[in-house]
């Protein structure tokens, strides 16, 4: 018999649309029917569960909105965090680049300039006494040379070598020495001169390899990419009898390694 | 807020206060079904169950929480859950794992849960075309009239009425 029953009543009964004496009346009714109260008890719980489902349906449309919206926060939190990722490992890499080509030049300068190349210390020059000839003045200019030498004193040791007049027996040797001194003093055009004078004259074979040696050491300072350098160098290098062709051998292969280009 | 404000919001029919129930309980709820081979959409449906069954027991004066809200939920969410994985079945389902029984209160075993009315009538709500639910949750939860529904439904007033009839009494024959 439950369609028998006046839903717009129960509507209105539960709605609170009664006024007092028709809810006074409707209740009684109730009591007197209970088929009529389980149907109005049912319909109260069909409105609750209406009720329930719609808050439901809504608090979980929330919970989405939210859940998208953490996502999508995430999702640019990581695309933010990529990007950053992005640009600290671009920043990384370059400063690690950056880092490399300045090592390498700084290993290029360090081990391949003019400066590092010289080998201006390997030659050994005789300077104890008994290398020299001539009279006690000239003995006493060269031995004044020799002491400003080991003193470090180059500029002063090339006015000695250079004041042995060309009449001197000792004059090749002091040329020599004053090549050297010149290089020591960083007078590599002087030195150049002067190596090409024992070069020249010089009868002592040593003299005149040690002579080579000095120019080629002093043009590395001051023209080394002259062609005259390259083939003295090429001598050098060339001869098996060369007290300096195993050095010149490596200076030439210096000359022409990669790294050297980096060099300033 | 405290869970009595809340119950007490609850019984003052409230529908914020559900609300903010649901979104801070259904998380940790869900994370149950979840771990229990669930998917989120199980995990919805059972924590809606859960939430009818608070709901329910709120209406009677008498109850009294034992737990936070939170673990009371849980507790409903977790026995339905078992329970639907064992296939709704009409006796107690937990009666033979007693480990995995959360027992907070009596009120909440299976048993008295698969009896709930409301759970019946949700279920049978859930079957409803989704015009019924449209037109019931016009009517009883925003409140309109049937002059009001009519334009929104695109039904007559008078349709209104009878639709919304039929649309009862076939929620009762799904809920019985």
């Amino acid at each position: 018999m439950e369609n028998d029953y006046n839903y717009p009543d129960i509507e209105n009964y539960l709605g609170g649309r009664m006024d007092i004496s028709e809810k006074e009346a409707f209740e009684k009714k109730m009591k007197g029917d209970p088929k009529l109260a389980e149907e109005v008890d049912f319909y109260q719980k069909v409105s609750n569960i209406t009720i329930w489902k719609a808050l439901f349906e809504e608090a979980e449309e929330e919970l989405s909105g939210s859940e998208e919206k953490v996502a999508k926060k995430n999702e640019l939190s990581s695309a933010k965090v990529r990007r950053l990722n992005a640009g600290k490992v671009f920043a990384y890499a370059a400063s690690f680049i950056l880092l490399i080509v300045i090592g390498a030049f700084w290993y290029a300068n360090a081990n391949y300039s003019n400066e590092a190349l010289s080998e201006i210390d390997s030659i050994r020059l005789d300077m104890e006494n008994g290398t020299r000839r001539g009279d006690e003045t000239i003995v006493d200019i060269f031995d004044k040379g020799i002491n400003a030498l080991k003193n470090e004193q180059y500029n002063i040791a090339t006015k000695y070598f250079d004041s042995i007049p060309d009449s001197s027996e000792s004059y090749t040797l002091a040329r020599l020495f004053l090549a050297y001194s010149q290089i020591k003093a960083l007078k590599f055009e002087s030195a150049i001169i002067n190596a090409d004078i024992v070069i020249n004259i010089s009868a002592s074979e040593p003299n005149r390899q040690k002579a080579q040696w000095l120019k080629i050491q002093a043009m590395l300072q001051s023209d080394p990419t002259s062609s005259e350098f390259g083939l003295l160098l090429d001598q050098v290098t060339n001869d098996d009898t060369h007290m300096f062709q195993k050095k010149a051998s490596q200076l030439e292969d210096k000359l022409n390694s990669v790294w050297r280009k980096l060099t300033f | 807020m405290t869970d009595e404000n809340l119950i007490n919001l609850l019984r003052g029919g409230d529908n914020n206060a559900v609300k903010k129930i649901y979104k801070s309980g259904f998380g940790y709820c869900a994370s149950f079904v979840l771990k229990n081979s669930g998917t989120r959409e199980d995990a919805k449906d059972v924590f809606q169950q859960a939430m009818i069954v608070l709901l329910e027991k709120i209406k009677d004066e008498d109850f009294k929480i034992k737990v936070s809200i939170k673990s009371f939920l849980y507790a409903v969410t977790r026995n339905l859950w078992l329970s639907d994985m064992r296939g709704r079945v009409s006796t107690n389902p937990i009666d033979n794992e007693k480990d995995l029984r959360l027992a907070l209160d009596d009120e909440i075993e299976e048993k008295k849960l698969l009896e709930s009315a409301y759970l019946k009538l949700e279920a049978g709500f859930e079957k409803l075309s989704e015009e019924c639910k449209k037109l019931l949750k016009l009517f009883f939860y925003k409140r309109l009239s049937d002059r009001e529904i009519a334009p929104l439904m695109d039904y007559t007033v008078d349709f209104v009425r009878n639709k919304r009839s039929r649309c009862i009494k076939t929620l009762r024959k799904f809920a019985a």
